[in-house]
Parts: C-alpha cells; sequence; structure tokens
C-alpha cells in the first residue's frame, strides 16, 4: 500500500562541498513521473532520507527555474546530516515534498528586493534570487546582506561573485569575526544592515538566518521603514512528518511545516 | 437509523458469523478485572461485555504503538522500496461512546491537506460495534464534552441492552453492510429512543467555550507552571489518550535490510521538540503541559472546530502523580485572562 510518507529515490549527481560543514547535494529523482510531480516554488522545503538513518528537513535552494538540477545544502549538526555529509555520488537517497508554502512570487513582482541571509540560512533566499534573476525583467533592484562567522562559513561563495558583478544587484557579505586574509566587511548582519540601510520605498525584505539574527534584523528593517507587512521570514522548528500530521512543529495553531516556513 | 431486537445468541451468532473474514478483538476481563486492550479471539463465547474500558484505548487499531510505513533494501547505490501489506479485515466489539467519539477527532487530523492511507486503510477495514456504557468511574467525564455514554452514532454498529434483549443499531453504511451479509431473522423495532447519559457525580462542570475563550489569550499565564509542577513527563497521559496522535518516524536497519517506522511521540518529552544545536522552544515542563492543554481544547478547536477531548478519563485514572485535567480546566475557567495572547 503506498502512502504519503514513502520518499521518492533520488540519485546523487554531484556534490559541492560549501565550507567545512556544509556540502550542496546536486539530486537527480531516478522516477521520470515523480519528476514530473516534483513541482517546487522558492521557500518550500523537502524531506531528505538517508535509508537505515533517518529523514532530516532542507528547503530546496535550486529554483523551478532551472529544472536541471535539484539541489540541498546540508549543514552537519546531528545524526542524519552526518550521515548525508557521509554519502557519494551515485548514492541513492530519499526526497518526500515539496512540502509547505513558499516565498510570494507573484506579489513580489515590481518590488526591490532586500535579502538578509546568515549563515545556511542562504540557502531559501538563494532560490528566490536565482528565481529572480531568471525572471529579471519581473522585479526591481537587488540588495544582498549576507554574513557568516568566519570567511571559512560563507556559502555558494563562487555565486556571491557573480552576483556582485549582476547590474541592480548590490551584494555585501560580512563575517562577525575575521579570519585569513579576509578583506571585506566584519561585522553583526542587523548591524550591517543597518549601515547599508536599503530603501523601503517599494522594497520587500525577505530575511533567513538563526532566530536571534531575524530578531534584530526585523528590529533594524523596522527602523530603515519596513512595514511589518513588507518583512518576510522563514521560521525553523523541529520537524518529522513535513505535512501537518506529526504533531510538533507548531508555534499556537499555527504548523510551521504546512502553513509556513514561509511567513 | 435502522434497529434491531435480537436475543444473546443471535449478537453471538452475528459476530461469529463473520469470523472466517475478519479479526474478532473483545475486551476481555482478565483476573483482576483490569484489561490492557482489546484481545483477538477466535470465537465469540459469550455477550460483549459493557463494563470494560481498555486501558489503550481504540487508536490502537487505526494509529498503532508503532507501523512500519515502507521497506528498504540496499544494493550497493542502489534502494528498492517495499510498502506495507494491507491490512486484515477486523470487528472490534464493546467500544464505548468516548472511544466512538474520539476517532472524528483522528480522522480529521490524517485526512485534513493530504490524505493517510495508512491511517483511513485501517480504519475502512475496521468494523467498530459499541456498546451502552455500564462503568462509569470516578475519572469519566464525556457527558461534558456531549458524548452519550449509553448510546453514539460513531461507529458502525451499537449495541443497548433491552430486558432479556438487545437493540443492535446500525450507525453507518459499513455496519449496514455487514447486517445484511451476515445477520440472518433480524427483527428490526420502530421507535427505539437511545438511553440518555446519567451523568457523573462527582466532577466540575466546564464550559468548553468560556475555557477557549482563557486560552486564547491565556498564553502567558501563571497556572501553567502550577500545573505542570507535579508532572513527571512519563508521558502515559499523551499515549493512552484516544485523541493524541503524535509521532516519530525513524528507520530500524541490519545490514542492507531496514524500514522506516512512526510510533507514537510525546509533546510532554523534552526531544520532542529539541533541534539540532540543542535549541528548544518548550524547554520548560509547564511550556509542554501547555502545549498538551492548548492543543486540544484551543489549537484543534481553530484549526479543526473540534474538542480533541472526549472524556475517557484515561490521563486523569492513569497519570502517577494525579494530574487532573479536569480540575486544571476548572481553574482555567474561573481565572482571569490577563496574561499576553501568543
Ligand atoms: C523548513 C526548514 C528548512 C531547513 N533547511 C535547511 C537547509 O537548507 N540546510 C540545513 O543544513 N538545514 C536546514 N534545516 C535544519 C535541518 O532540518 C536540521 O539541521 C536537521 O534536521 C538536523 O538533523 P540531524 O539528524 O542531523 O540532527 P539531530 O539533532 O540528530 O536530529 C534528529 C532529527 O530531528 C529533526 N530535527 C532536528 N533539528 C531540526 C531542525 N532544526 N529543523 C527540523 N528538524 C530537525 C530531524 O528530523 C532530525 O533528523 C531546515 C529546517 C527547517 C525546519
Ligand atoms: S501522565 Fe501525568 S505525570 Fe505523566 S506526563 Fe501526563 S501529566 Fe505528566
Ligand atoms: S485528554 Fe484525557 S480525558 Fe480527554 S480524551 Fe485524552 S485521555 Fe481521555
Ligand atoms: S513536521 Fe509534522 S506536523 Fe509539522
Amino acid at each position: 500500500m503506498t502512502n504519503i510518507y514513502t520518499p521518492y529515490l533520488a540519485k546523487i549527481k554531484k556534490i559541492i562541498k560549501e565550507t567545512h560543514d556544509v556540502k550542496t547535494f546536486q539530486l537527480e529523482l531516478v522516477n521520470p513521473e515523480s519528476k514530473k510531480k516534483f513541482n517546487y516554488q522558492p521557500g518550500q522545503f523537502a524531506e531528505f532520507s538517508v535509508f537505515g538513518v533517518g529523514e532530516s528537513t532542507f528547503c530546496l535552494a535550486s529554483t523551478p527555474t532551472r529544472p536541471e538540477v535539484l539541489e540541498c545544502s546540508v549543514k552537519k549538526a546531528g545524526k542524519v546530516t552526518s550521515a548525508i555529509h557521509e554519502l557519494w555520488e551515485g548514492d541513492t537517497v530519499g526526497i518526500r515534498g515539496p512540502y509547505g508554502n513558499n516565498f510570494p512570487v507573484k506579489q513580489l513582482k515590481g518590488k526591490n528586493l532586500v535579502f538578509v541571509g546568515g549563515g545556511i540560512g542562504l540557502a531559501p533566499l538563494r532560490s528566490l534570487i536565482n528565481f529572480v534573476l531568471d525572471n529579471r525583467g519581473d522585479y526591481g533592484n537587488i540588495c544582498l546582506v549576507y554574513g557568516a562567522r568566519t570567511p571559512g562559513d560563507l556559502v555558494y561563495k563562487k555565486e556571491l561573485e557573480d552576483w556582485d558583478k549582476t547590474p541592480d544587484f548590490a551584494t555585501h557579505i560580512t563575517v562577525d569575526k575575521s579570519a585569513g586574509n579576509w578583506k571585506g566587511t566584519v561585522g553583526f548582519v542587523p548591524v550591517i544592515l543597518g549601515e547599508v540601510a536599503p530603501g523601503a520605498e517599494n522594497a520587500v525584505a525577505i530575511t533567513c538566518g538563526p532566530p536571534i539574527m531575524i530578531k534584530f534584523v526585523v528590529k533594524e528593517l523596522s527602523e530603515l521603514g519596513f512595514k511589518a507587512a513588507d518583512i518576510i521570514t522563514t521560521l525553523e522548528m523541529k520537524m518529522k512528518c513535513g505535512l501537518g500530521k506529526c504533531g510538533r512543529c507548531n508555534i499556537g495553531k499555527v504548523y510551521v511545516c504546512k502553513d509556513g516556513p514561509v511567513f | 437509523m435502522k434497529n434491531y431486537l435480537l436475543t444473546e445468541e443471535q449478537i453471538i451468532a452475528l459476530f461469529n458469523a463473520a469470523a472466517e473474514h475478519y479479526e474478532l478483538y473483545v475486551p476481555v476481563n482478565s483476573e483482576n478485572g483490569q484489561v490492557f486492550c482489546w484481545e483477538k479471539t477466535a470465537r465469540l463465547d459469550k455477550m460483549v461485555p459493557s463494563n470494560i474500558q481498555p486501558t489503550a484505548s481504540i487508536k490502537k487499531f487505526f494509529f498503532p504503538n508503532s507501523e512500519p510505513m515502507f521497506g528498504f533494501k540496499k544494493e550497493k547505490q542502489e534502494i528498492e522500496l517495499y510498502q506495507a501489506a494491507a491490512s486484515v479485515p477486523r470487528l472490534v466489539l464493546g467500544v464505548h461512546s468516548c472511544d466512538l467519539g474520539s476517532i472524528k477527532v483522528l480522522e480529521a487530523l490524517f485526512k485534513d491537506t493530504v490524505d493517510d492511507e495508512l491511517f483511513r486503510e485501517k480504519r475502512q477495514n475496521t468494523v467498530l460495534v459499541g456498546i451502552s456504557c455500564s462503568a462509569k468511574d470516578w475519572a469519566c467525564f464525556c457527558s461534558q464534552l456531549e458524548i452519550n455514554s449509553r448510546f453514539s452514532q460513531d461507529g458502525d454498529l451499537f449495541i443497548t441492552p433491552r430486558e432479556e434483549k438487545y437493540i443492535l443499531s446500525v450507525t453507518s453504511a459499513k455496519g449496514e453492510d455487514y447486517v445484511n451479509k451476515y445477520l440472518e431473522n433480524g427483527e428490526t423495532v420502530a421507535g427505539f429512543t437511545p438511553a440518555n447519559d446519567l451523568g457523573e457525580e462527582e466532577t466540575f462542570t466546564l464550559d468548553f467555550p468560556k475555557i477557549k475563550e482563557v486560552m486564547d489569550s491565556g498564553f502567558e499565564l501563571p497556572v501553567w507552571e502550577k500545573f505542570a509542577r507535579k508532572c513527571i513527563n512519563c508521558g502515559i497521559c499523551t499515549f493512552l489518550c484516544p485523541t493524541c496522535h503524535c509521532f516519530d518516524v525513524f528507520d530500524e536497519a541490519r545490514r542492507e535490510r531496514g524500514a522506516r517506522f512512526r510510533c507514537y511521540d510525546s509533546c510532554m518529552f523534552p526531544e520532542f521538540t529539541r533541534m539540532a544545536g540543542g535549541y528548544n522552544p518548550r524547554s520548560a515542563k509547564a511550556a509542554r503541559l501547555r502545549q498538551r492543554y492548548l492543543h486540544k481544547y484551543k489549537y484543534f478547536v481553530d484549526n479543526f472546530n473540534l474538542i480533541a477531548c472526549s472524556g475517557c478519563g484515561r490521563c486523569i485514572r492513569h497519570c502517577p502523580v494525579n494530574v487532573d485535567v479536569r480540575q486544571n480546566l476548572n481553574i482555567l475557567q474561573h481565572s482571569g485572562s490577563e496574561g499576553e495572547d501568543d
């Protein structure tokens, strides 16, 4: 009997080492039927299985506008993520999803977009950023403020450089603590955001990162004149089912897995 | 609703008639009068007891403590998946109104947004035969949730004693199919009026809309702390509760073969919400007990317009430290709502 908890099988096509504890996995669904069914939007997530170890939740870091790649970036944090880090190209894994709501790509049309990310929190933003770049005419200017603990913790380094060279796309990369030959900005994301001070006029801010960062980013954004309705955040709670059934990811009556993760 | 007037022999024959096609479950009395769960029996040899509420609730039949969701086999870099087999048809006898009433809570949850086949298939494959309860005890409070312990239409068939005989009420299409197939020479009766609940003796009058109102703005009330003080986080209340449905998902594997299971989890356990890295939004005991209460009497009402409690009393009867949800709800309904909203 088939059931909603059975994942699609997927092959790992390519593994990209982003940092000492983050790897990006390029996946390809094995069955062409499941490929057709797996239609996602920026902001959605999936459950990633290592058979025999378990499942974990990751946002889809790729964009549906580039259907040839399906990507998740995984930070080693515990049992399943450690097992994921031990996988090889060619291994078979499981993918369930896509789950959750998504960034309101339609309502964002015509707006200037301010992305604020911390650490691995850049993953869902990257999906939307690349989506926007692939539909460039539909959106206004892009400003990205992205930070990590150290220069070694910055993910998608190659893309960050490419984005920096893209017209109408201002990137501001910062680290909490400098190391090695880092010549860039040093400072916490909310502080740098305050210095960059992107205009709130006709703009929407989208933020993802550790809860404490989000808290101060939201505070900073409202000081910059962003109304609550123009600030989009993503929330994280422990998840198992991803489908609103297992009962653990609620904040009040809202279940982050099915009503979120975008709020 | 069709009602038959049957003798004890006819009732026994009705359920034995299907023994070939169904697994038969009865709440049998063990020596000390306690039964943990319905037990499988080859044949029914006496009337279904009306005075037993098993310790484990009816949910076990549709949502077992632990169940495989699928199996897998690994071979080098390849994986093969196996689906769980379909369930065996079951006939569960002697179910009380509280348990029958609890099923719509699970049904609402499991079919919401996407349908959970594991639950649905087992429910569809089970004929539930209720019986008029003759054993209300000190912990029961079903009548406060508008559940009639003497009669219920939430199952498939329902038995009410009448003098020396029994009324068998047909309360669903599935029950009707069963009766049409297996009942021989049944005499229907017109004008059956189900008995009314007799209410409970010593309990508080709980005003659930009022309780919800207090909860709506009572996230920060100091009483949560008080309620949780003696709780030892054993999780018994959630495991035995017919409407509690939270589960964990895990893999079991030996060499190249394994399976993914789901098993009961409990919002009373700190691990339930503890995230990688250690952050736990419900690290405090009071936050967990509050979650259990708010989920039952507020969030579920907000989301499904149902109270996720049938007043079966299991969580009261079996809590090792006497946490009594009625007492706590009573305190809540009389406390002001000076807390903040969540
Ligand atoms: C919507 C959403 C999107 C996410 N996207 C990403 C991402 O793109 N990249 C990334 O590296 N991480 C992401 N995370 C966090 C990631 O899910 C956890 O780090 C991961 O589940 C930890 O698993 P573990 O088995 O290694 O940890 P353990 O501590 O061993 O956890 C055991 C299990 O608990 C659950 N769990 C534990 N922590 C979390 C958590 N923070 N969130 C959800 N479930 C958890 C998982 O089922 C996990 O397998 C996301 C979380 C959510 C809720
Ligand atoms: S049964 Fe009692 S002690 Fe155990 S978790 Fe529930 S309230 Fe706490
Ligand atoms: S909360 Fe208690 S009384 Fe209500 S259904 Fe659950 S176990 Fe029964
Ligand atoms: S992850 Fe199971 S309910 Fe949200």
